[in-house]
């Protein structure tokens, strides 16, 4: 695993998702909906391929690739996450 | 009512926030783990997460099945093993990727619904009670028409 990577802190708890899921939105899109459930997706993943690391001994450094970029990626979604939490003022 | 478990660390979080989804469901517990869960409810639907159900889940399934008259496990992961996934393969079972919202959940067990709504009569009166309202018949066959799905 790579020493210089440096983890992206997260955002949002697992219940600041599990809100956003059920949030009803003003945004007729229901984008927010949507977007909490795709940063879950990306956290899901981010946890999955990091025990990968642990268990798939001959493939660490690939495993420790995908979970490095699915943690770039979902850092870049929470971004976008949290912006559109501030325009439509939610409160979580 | 159909009497639901809820077992995870987030499902509470999805009831505060959208508590009229689950209408004619009772939410007869509420848990972060297998731990918490209240077996003596006797709930007829049980949705949780798949971490909940610890390494070896096909056994710990056969046994809620074995020690509760559960009509429909829900189990919800966010990613997991295919030889996982197949083990849990059960008509009683339904497997669901991803973070789930109530809706969602609830449409999954909607035929137990109706037929709770079936079983009640209309307005939750018990099927024995006569009806207030003036009963309507389907013009063609006759049979008596469902009313009270609205509720859903």
């Amino acid at each position: 695993m790579s020493q210089e990577f440096q983890v992206p802190e997260r955002l949002y708890s697992g219940d600041q998702l599990a809100r956003l899921v059920e949030i009803a939105s003003a945004v007729k899109c229901e984008c927010p909906n949507h977007l909490s459930q795709i940063v879950s997706k990306l956290v899901g993943f981010e946890d999955y391929s990091k025990e990968c690391i642990v268990e798939n001994h001959d493939d660490a450094e690939m495993h420790a690739l995908l979970w490095r970029e699915t943690a770039r990626a979902r850092a870049i979604m929470e971004e976008a996450l949290t912006k559109l939490v501030a325009f439509e003022g939610f409160e979580l | 009512m159909i009497k639901l478990a809820l077992i995870g660390p987030h499902w509470k979080a999805q009831l505060d926030q959208n508590p009229h989804e689950l209408r004619r469901i009772e939410v007869v517990s509420l848990s972060d783990d297998l731990d918490g869960f209240d077996r003596s409810a006797l709930p007829h639907v049980v949705a949780l997460d798949l971490d909940a159900l610890g390494p070896q889940p096909s056994k710990e399934v056969e046994q809620l099945f074995s020690v509760l008259n559960v009509e429909l496990m829900i189990i919800r992961y966010d990613y997991a093993r295919r030889e996982v996934l197949h083990s849990l393969q059960d008509p009683r079972i339904r497997l669901l990727q991803g973070s789930v919202s109530l809706a969602s959940l609830k449409s999954q067990f909607m035929s137990l619904i109706v037929r709770d709504i079936l079983n009640l009569g209309s307005d939750d009166r018990p099927s024995s009670e006569p009806s207030r309202r003036k009963d309507r018949a389907c013009p063609r066959c006759g049979a008596p028409l469902i009313s009270g799905t609205a509720a859903l």
